[in-house]
């Protein structure tokens, strides 16, 4: 059974979805469904990532045996859709499972009030089989495939309180955005399909020579995936889209993101990884956007009232981290020294950022949802005074607050520091601008403690209580993981994190199918 | 307009250095890899005559599937987002007699070329995407002529959601007896059938009645979805 993981990790969320529609109007019972297919899912991920630390990289062919084409070279093909399951697409899978399992606990009490949650369920579930699979291949086409049903699926869910205009208005950004994407990541797969023959990722690699055309193919999946990640210039779609979203989506639209920054490093590292002079000059632009995303970000943050717009223009700006730190990375990519000095380093800390970013952010938004929950508004001008009557809400947000302000000893601080120290060697001023957007994201959320939390207690809430055991579950659960990813960083670090960063570097070991052909 | 003119310039820029990459690139070259494989070996492995049938259920099942999917998802979606504004149909008027019963009559016939379209789909161009389309012309065409007509939903929404099941479930059955999700056992271990004949191709047929079924059924659901308007718009 265990050979067929990557199979079921997909199978078993599209069959939950299929079945979703089938409870119709027992909303409790489709809820708890999807409460019980996410947690499935979330085990057969760890146990996914269990196998690939133990026995190293997953291959799995649809339909039939390993590769099975003999070119005349003497290596062989896939001829199927294959599954290539390494460090990173495990710790991906990891992120997917565990924060569509967290949306769908929180899910369960802070939507009683709404109608057509079936569709609610069938559309999470679906969510989180399309970041899996686009996490998990090994097939350029599938990827698009995926990629399709994640962002469909994600602005569905973004529009789906579709009785206000504003979440219409963000679910159509979503789509026209994400459309656009696929469109490109189609035309790049097309032309690399035209000039290849195939599109197994792992043999395209191989054989990818830089022409022109290649350059154009690089070109449009290096845009797209930045769209779809939220990288400053093509940040606008974001803040509608996080802020409308209902708060339980939240954790899983934030892997949704980061499941194109994936496909983004999976592009740069692996399919163009044998390119040696000029992706130095692509890792240049990912740094250079990752640190515009973060100040822009976080400058657009400070400003704003709306207390999940906030928290959304922040999640900008650590997707910038997060492209600085891999950024440096392939910047020293086919530098060997530099790369085992700082690179490896650099490219650790932005990777164990996405997981600390997606655990913190999914968090902070919760609460935010909470806030929502118990007074029916996000502005924070109007809140005030909460911190007695919800103290569980209140002692989860100091907690993702201080991860994201990297104040020691939360998980925020563990990957920023990784980041500034090895970024300083590349470039202080890169390091300078990262601190420097440390700060200021202190400054903001400070504010949003002091307005929404302390000061007298307002009349009109006088009422409030603490939100639903469910949501309760699902906050601490991610506090939890906030301090005790912080406290144990470097347990993390060597289980899964630098498993990740060296199936990135170590794309030889890719091209390979981990050694089968 | 400045920007307009810029906009116009770098499009036009890019246009150029693309058509330049395109023109070196050697015209009418074979580089089919994966093609050639696929045409020398698909009759034995897969049993269908239609290579392009057999690329897209066998070889790239699993591709199918996401299609399938984003399919459903388009339909769910469709669904959750006009759910509060559903309302009447707009139309004020019955169609004519002569429509009427014309599209009466018609839509057995239409529906059962659809059946035949997606069940011949390993022998005969076509297969479950387009037959499920012409399902779901027929009942547009009823929606068009009856004003009052609406299709059951206790009936149409369940299948949805059962055809995909049972194209997982398909898969898994794959798993469970040929040891690959999405493996072709009834070709491959059964051996049922003859090459050409209805009764050939291991799952492909099944798998395209699935299709056929789920396509048909979502389509008409979009259909009947986006037929009504609310009357908040109308005034």
């Amino acid at each position: 059974m265990i050979e067929h993981l990557p199979a079921l990790v997909i199978a078993i969320p599209l069959f939950g979805a299929f079945i979703t529609p089938l409870f119709r109007k027992r909303y409790n019972l489709a809820a708890l469904w999807a409460i019980l297919i996410s947690g499935l899912t979330l085990v057969l991920v760890l146990l996914l990532e269990y196998q690939v630390l133990t026995k190293g990289m997953m291959i799995y062919v649809f339909g039939a045996d390993k590769p099975t084409l003999v070119l005349p070279s003497g290596y062989r093909v896939p001829i199927r859709i294959m599954f290539q399951v390494d460090g990173i697409g495990a710790f991906m899978a990891i992120s997917a499972g565990l924060m569509s399992f967290v949306g769908a606990v929180y899910s369960y009490s802070h939507l009683q009030k709404e109608t057509g949650l079936e569709k609610y369920y069938t559309l999470l579930l679906l969510l989180t089989a399309g970041i899996l699979g686009m996490v998990l291949t090994g097939d350029l086409f599938n990827l698009f495939v995926f990629l399709e049903i994640a962002s469909i699926a994600g602005s569905a869910l973004v529009g789906f309180r579709n009785y206000r205009g504003e979440a219409s208005e963000a679910g159509i950004k979503y789509l026209i955005v994400s459309s656009v994407a696929s469109l490109m990541v189609l035309f790049a797969v097309g032309i690399l399909y035209g000039q290849y023959g195939h599109l197994n990722l792992a043999y395209l690699s191989k054989q990818i020579t830089f022409n022109p055309l290649d350059m154009i193919a690089l070109g449009l999946l290096f845009t797209s995936f930045a769209m779809k990640c939220g990288s400053v210039p093509m940040h606008y779609w974001v803040p509608d889209a996080y802020t409308e979203v209902p708060s339980g989506i939240n954790p899983p639209l934030l892997v949704s993101t980061y499941a194109s920054l994936y496909a983004l490093f999976r592009v740069s590292f692996t399919l163009f990884g044998k390119i040696t002079i000029d992706m130095a000059t692509v890792g240049w632009i990912m740094s250079i956007l990752g640190v515009l995303t973060m100040f822009i970000g976080v400058t657009m943050a400070l400003v704003q009232k709306d207390v999940k717009r906030l928290m959304s223009y922040h999640a900008i700006s650590q997707t910038g981290y997060m492209l600085l730190g891999v950024g440096v990375g392939l910047t020293v990519f086919h530098d060997k020294q530099a790369l085992i000095e700082f690179g490896r380093t650099a490219m650790a800390g932005g990777v164990f950022h996405i997981i600390n970013h997606i655990i913190y952010k999914s968090l902070l938004l919760l609460t935010a949802g909470a806030l929502f929950y118990v007074t029916g508004t996000r502005n924070l001008n109007e809140m005030g005074g909460l911190a007695r009557k919800m103290p569980i809400t209140t002692i989860s947000f100091m907690v993702g607050a201080a991860a994201i302000s990297g104040i020691p000893p939360f998980n925020g601080f563990a990957s920023k520091f990784l980041i500034y120290e090895a970024v300083y060697k590349l470039n202080p001023l890169l390091a300078i601008f990262a601190m420097v957007t440390s700060i200021l994201t202190l400054a903001s959320f400070v504010k949003v403690f002091a307005s929404a939390f302390l000061g007298p207690p307002l009349e009109k809430y006088e009422k409030v209580r603490e939100v639903p055991k469910p949501m309760i579950v699902a906050m601490v659960i991610l506090a939890a993981l906030c301090v005790l990813f912080g406290l144990f960083p470097d347990f993390v670090l060597d289980k899964i994190v630098y498993p990740a960063v060296d199936a990135l570097i170590n794309f030889i070991q890719y091209q390979s199918w981990g050694g089968l052909a | 307009m400045v920007k307009r003119i810029l906009a116009i310039i770098f499009i036009l820029v890019i246009g150029f250095w693309i058509a330049n990459a395109l023109a070196k690139v050697p015209f009418g070259e074979d580089k089919m890899l994966v093609g050639k494989y696929y045409l020398e070996n698909v009759k034995e492995q897969t049993g269908a005559i239609n290579a392009v049938t057999a690329v897209v259920v066998n070889y790239r099942g699993f591709d199918t599937l996401g299609e399938v999917t984003v399919l459903f998802i388009a339909s769910t979606g469709v669904a959750a987002l006009l759910w509060r504004r559903r309302e009447e149909r707009s139309a004020e008027v019955d169609g004519s007699l002569i429509l009427k019963t014309g599209s009466r009559v018609l839509l057995p016939f239409i529906m059962l070329f659809g059946a035949y379209i997606f069940i011949h789909g390993h022998l005969t161009p076509g297969g479950g995407f387009p037959g499920g389309a012409t399902i779901a012309t027929a009942f547009l065409m009823i929606y068009l002529a009856y004003k009052e007509y609406e299709i059951d939903h206790n009936l149409f929404e369940p299948l949805e959601g059962l055809s995909g099941v049972s194209y997982v479930a398909v898969g898994l059955i794959g798993l469970a007896i040929g040891g690959y999700f999405l493996f072709d056992w009834i070709w491959q271990i059964w051996e049922v059938g003859d090459i050409g004949r209805l009764l050939s191709a291991g799952f492909i047929p099944i798998i395209y009645t699935i299709i056929g079924i789920k396509v048909g059924t979502e389509l008409t659901g979009i259909i009947d979805r986006m037929i009504k308007e609310s009357k908040e718009v109308e005034g």
